[in-house]
């Protein structure tokens, strides 16, 4: 009873420009649907202009969805009620006013290849000029996609940042002061310690594995002409493991570190330790306040056949680079 | 009898836009995440469908926030205080806090600089021969007399140490530009006088570095030439210009201005040593008096002027701002110049100035003009320049913007490269010094009988535009009648009544800022600059197709913000999706 109540009440206040004609394919009650009539036109239209308009801010002919948002409804193109003075009716008959005169852009123009029968599954000019002319005042729905993605990988310079914060390291953990016509440099110390950096950085990274490894992991450079990319990779995924494994392992040495353990040196393997560490763990790394089950879940199912297979310090690198690597350390 | 009431509330919000909060807040006091009001207002049609189950979290909300604002999450003490903040609705008060202290920090500053560089993807000014040869420097090489010479410790040109080191030389002091305080004693060819007609104010030859050596430089290094050059060097001319546009973009948000005046905008920013680069360009195009001009590297003469939060106000290296027109006044301060060679014989001013895009930085990185207009639709104005599918096209002849399968793109292109047509580059560097950055047309640069591409006009630039700037085309309108009474018509740089850019006609304007007007007057730049700032803070690039709706919706609301960065950007940070996530 509710429900439809909702969706009356709904339907009334937003899809003003249904009319009588069916709807389909409903997009949102907030813009104006695509209805019947649109579909013919886009079905007539679309074998001889989806050769072109499928990428960019004139992508129309992608799909009836992208027509309807991107083209009936914008009132430069398409004048709802007013054919003669519609942009797309002037491009189709072959006198626009803008860039393009003619649509196609070679050859006839639209309204003389229907005419002539030449058209590709074409609608005949007089149908589009009567749904221009028929066609009800359009709008387009404000609101975000609904399946747009939310989650975002951090890009490649986000993560060495992070790693940087989280872990207590720094450039001197991995480069000296290297000079380059009097420039500095960062020289990397070892590579087993899995030196990454971008190369815009400065200083910037001397040697080329540096590099290659930030690109790696996503990294974008303007001086290399390199665009971020923020996918999952398997080539992401392997040098995020590598690294993190060596990172944690070295930070978790790294004499003072109170980044990873407050007193500045890792702790012991028993129980209670291990799982306060799991617990500061959890929120050090990915923002999460674990429940004991969680907790006790990571202890069992993690450390302590880490701890079995070696010892403490093998099982809190394991820790680490589960964090690391955890769905909720790479998206955010 | 409630239920009521929240439909019929329902049916009033859906289709109006956002919920407005208080006067005076930003982005309605929704609260970062869209906590406590919703920006989202319109409902599904089927009521089935339930909600995604992903609300953040104030601490993954917080988390979420500092990545996307400052680039590293928040810190073990700023989540210990966000938890210590009491409850859910507090936490998330902390979060809309940590927002405004965020955005007012040093740290969104560089933020906003590195979103920028990565956006407009501006490579570094090529070498124009082996590097370093490098052009932009316009400056010609000193060194120190060795101890020992008759002149140690004096400043000659490079490679005349055998020269000027020994012996009664010419002998000037000044205060160099590059050491305001300081004095240097000149000796030999740099201490000579450089006006006249044969110096025209440039250190060539035998003629002087001119006065405070403005036309000269020094830095010490194990071989001149490299310093300005390597990308590594964070004070090299060539990283500062590269630099350039992404530190505008920056300091606009930093300082609230309309982000319009990145392409609109007679000022930009730059350290001392960049606007060396603009001085000389000027010199070398016939602005003696910015000789005598202390103004770009005089300390006492720019104080108070705005500079970048990650620098002392004055630091030489400061991200400074400045007035391009006083720099080189060929790049004029007028916004609205126009110059017709098809109806004036006078010689054209200059070219307007227009932000980024007549940076040396941007035209010394693109060599052409076809290139720079596609590279600024695209990274301005987010046209995508892809090739047709199949399709007949009328034959190729001669102008690509209107025969041949390439007007697909060169529609839209030409009518953009006709703006950038008069920047060009002349020969070749040595250490820095002699390769020119003429504006075609204006001031000395005139070239009779460059169109007969005879010697000494059979290189770039002047085959080029022999080549490309044919009368009668979509990007050089002029007759051909004309073009034989008048070589220079070829140059002309504005769009005529019968053609328009992104539906647009001109307004006559002539070079870069004709076209940035047209891009801005389409809504094209605020679009483009919206899916930017999107992408940035929500990670993701708005879909122009499947979300026009929600694009106009953004724009507009980045319109009524009056362009400036920090108030969308926290409006951004309060939207629904910004708390959505893991």
């Amino acid at each position: 009873m509710n429900r439809a109540l909702v969706l009356m009440v709904l339907a009334m206040a937003c899809d003003k420009a249904s009319g009588p004609a069916p709807v389909l394919a409903r997009q949102s009650v907030c813009g104006t649907s695509a209805t019947a009539e649109t579909k013919k036109i886009y079905d007539g239209l679309k074998g001889e202009c989806a050769g072109c308009h499928v990428a960019g801010v004139r992508s129309f002919f992608v799909s009836l969805g992208t027509f309807q948002a991107l083209l009936v409804t914008d009132e430069k193109l398409v004048k709802p009620g007013d054919p003669d003075n519609s942009e797309l009716i002037k491009l189709l008959e072959g006198h626009g006013t803008g860039v393009f005169k003619q649509m196609p852009i070679a050859g006839l123009a639209y309204a003389d290849r229907a005419s002539a029968g030449t058209a590709v599954n074409g609608v005949s000019m007089s149908d589009v000029r009567a749904w221009v002319t028929n066609l009800a005042t359009q709008s387009r729905d404000p609101r975000p996609d609904p399946n747009a993605k939310v989650l975002v990988r951090m890009t490649g310079q986000q993560a060495q940042r992070t790693l940087y914060q989280q872990l207590g390291l720094d450039n001197s953990d991995f480069y000296i002061k290297a000079f380059e016509y009097d420039v500095e440099m960062a020289e990397k110390k070892d590579e087993d310690r899995y030196p990454l950096l971008g190369p815009d950085e400065m200083p910037a990274p001397r040697q080329s594995q540096t590099a290659e490894r930030f690109y790696a992991i996503g990294g974008g450079s303007s001086t290399g002409q390199i665009r971020a990319d923020s996918t999952v990779s398997p080539t992401y995924v392997l040098t995020m493991q590598q690294t993190s494994q060596a990172w944690c392992r070295f930070a978790l040495g790294k004499t003072g570190n109170t980044a990873l353990f407050s007193a500045g040196s890792m702790g012991t393997a028993d129980e209670a330790t291990a799982k306060t560490t799991i617990r500061r763990w959890g929120l050090h790394f990915i923002a999460t306040q674990l429940s004991d089950d969680e907790v006790n879940a990571l202890y069992t199912d993690l450390f302590v056949p880490l701890v079995a297979d070696s010892n403490a310090g093998n099982a809190y690198v394991g820790l680490c680079s589960y964090f690391i690597r955890h769905p909720l350390w790479v998206f955010y | 009898m409630r239920a009521l009431w929240l439909i019929g509330a329902l049916a009033l919000l859906s289709c109006t836009g956002t919920i407005k909060g208080p006067p005076g807040t930003q982005g309605g006091g929704a609260g970062v995440g869209g906590g406590g009001a919703t920006e989202e207002p319109c409902v599904e049609t089927d009521p089935t469908a339930a909600p995604p189950n992903d609300t953040l979290s104030p601490l993954r909300l917080l988390r979420r926030t500092s990545l996307a604002l400052r680039g590293v999450p928040a810190s073990d003490a700023e989540q210990a205080a966000l938890l210590a903040a009491g409850d859910e609705a507090a936490q998330r008060l902390y979060v809309e806090h940590f927002v405004d202290q965020t955005l007012a920090s040093p740290a969104f500053y560089q933020t906003m600089f590195e979103l920028a560089r990565g956006w407009f993807m501006i490579p570094l000014i090529p070498n124009d021969a082996d590097a370093p040869e490098y052009a932009p420097k316009q400056q010609r090489i000193l060194e120190i007399c060795p101890a020992g010479t008759d002149n140690a410790g004096a400043f000659v040109y490079y490679r005349d140490q055998l020269k000027d080191c020994t012996g009664v030389k010419t002998t000037a002091m000044v205060e160099p530009w590059w050491a305001p305080g300081t004095m240097i004693r000149l000796v030999g060819s740099p201490a000579n006088p450089n006006d006249g007609a044969v110096c025209e104010g440039r250190p060539r030859g035998t003629c002087g570095c001119g006065p405070h050596a403005v036309g000269c430089w020094y830095v010490k290094e194990t071989y001149p030439g490299w310093a300005p050059f390597i990308s590594f060097n964070p004070h090299g001319q060539r990283r500062l210009l590269q630099e350039e546009s992404a530190r505008l973009f920056a300091h606009l948000a930093w300082y609230d201005r309309p982000v319009t005046d990145l392409v609109l905008g007679d000022y930009s920013v730059g350290p001392v040593e960049l606007q060396a680069a603009l001085i000389n360009t000027a010199l070398e195009t016939g602005a003696l008096q910015l000789q005598t001009d202390d103004r770009w590297w005089q300390p006492s003469k720019f104080a108070g002027v705005p500079v970048d939060p990650l620098h002392d106000a004055n630091d030489a290296w400061a991200w400074r701002e400045y007035t391009v027109s006083e720099r080189n006044p060929f790049l004029l301060a007028d916004r609205s110049y126009k110059y017709d060679p098809r109806t004036q014989n006078d010689p054209v001013k200059g070219v307007p100035s227009a932000g980024v895009l007549t940076q040396i930085g941007f035209m010394g990185a693109y060599p052409r003009e076809r290139v720079r207009a596609a590279r600024a639709l695209e990274t301005f104005a987010c046209e995508v320049l892809s090739p047709p599918n199949s399709q007949d096209f009328n034959p190729y002849i001669s102008d690509p913007g209107k025969e041949g399968p390439c007007q697909n793109c060169h529609r839209r292109i030409d009518p953009a490269a006709i703006h950038f047509k008069r920047f060009a580059r002349d020969g070749q560097a040595f250490e820095g010094w002699g390769g020119l950055y003429p504006i075609a047309g204006v001031g000395k640069w005139h070239w009779p009988g460059f169109e007969k591409g005879m010697y000494p006009f059979g290189h770039v630039p002047f085959t080029e535009w022999n080549h490309w700037y044919q009368a009668n085309t979509v990007m050089t309108p002029i007759s051909q009648t004309l073009k034989a009474m008048n070589p220079e018509s070829i140059f002309i740089d504005f769009l005529p009544p019968d053609q328009t850019l992104l539906g647009q006609t001109s307004d006559g304007t002539i070079g870069p800022l004709g076209f940035a007007k047209m891009i801005v007057a389409s809504g094209a730049f605020d679009r483009c600059v919206v899916r930017h700032l999107h992408q940035q803070v929500l990670g993701r690039d708005i879909d122009p197709a499947l979300e026009a709706g929600y694009l106009d919706d953004l724009t507009a609301k980045f319109i009524s913000k009056n362009r400036a960065i920090r108030p969308f950007v926290k409006t951004l940070t309060q939207s629904v999706s910004m708390g959505r996530g893991l």
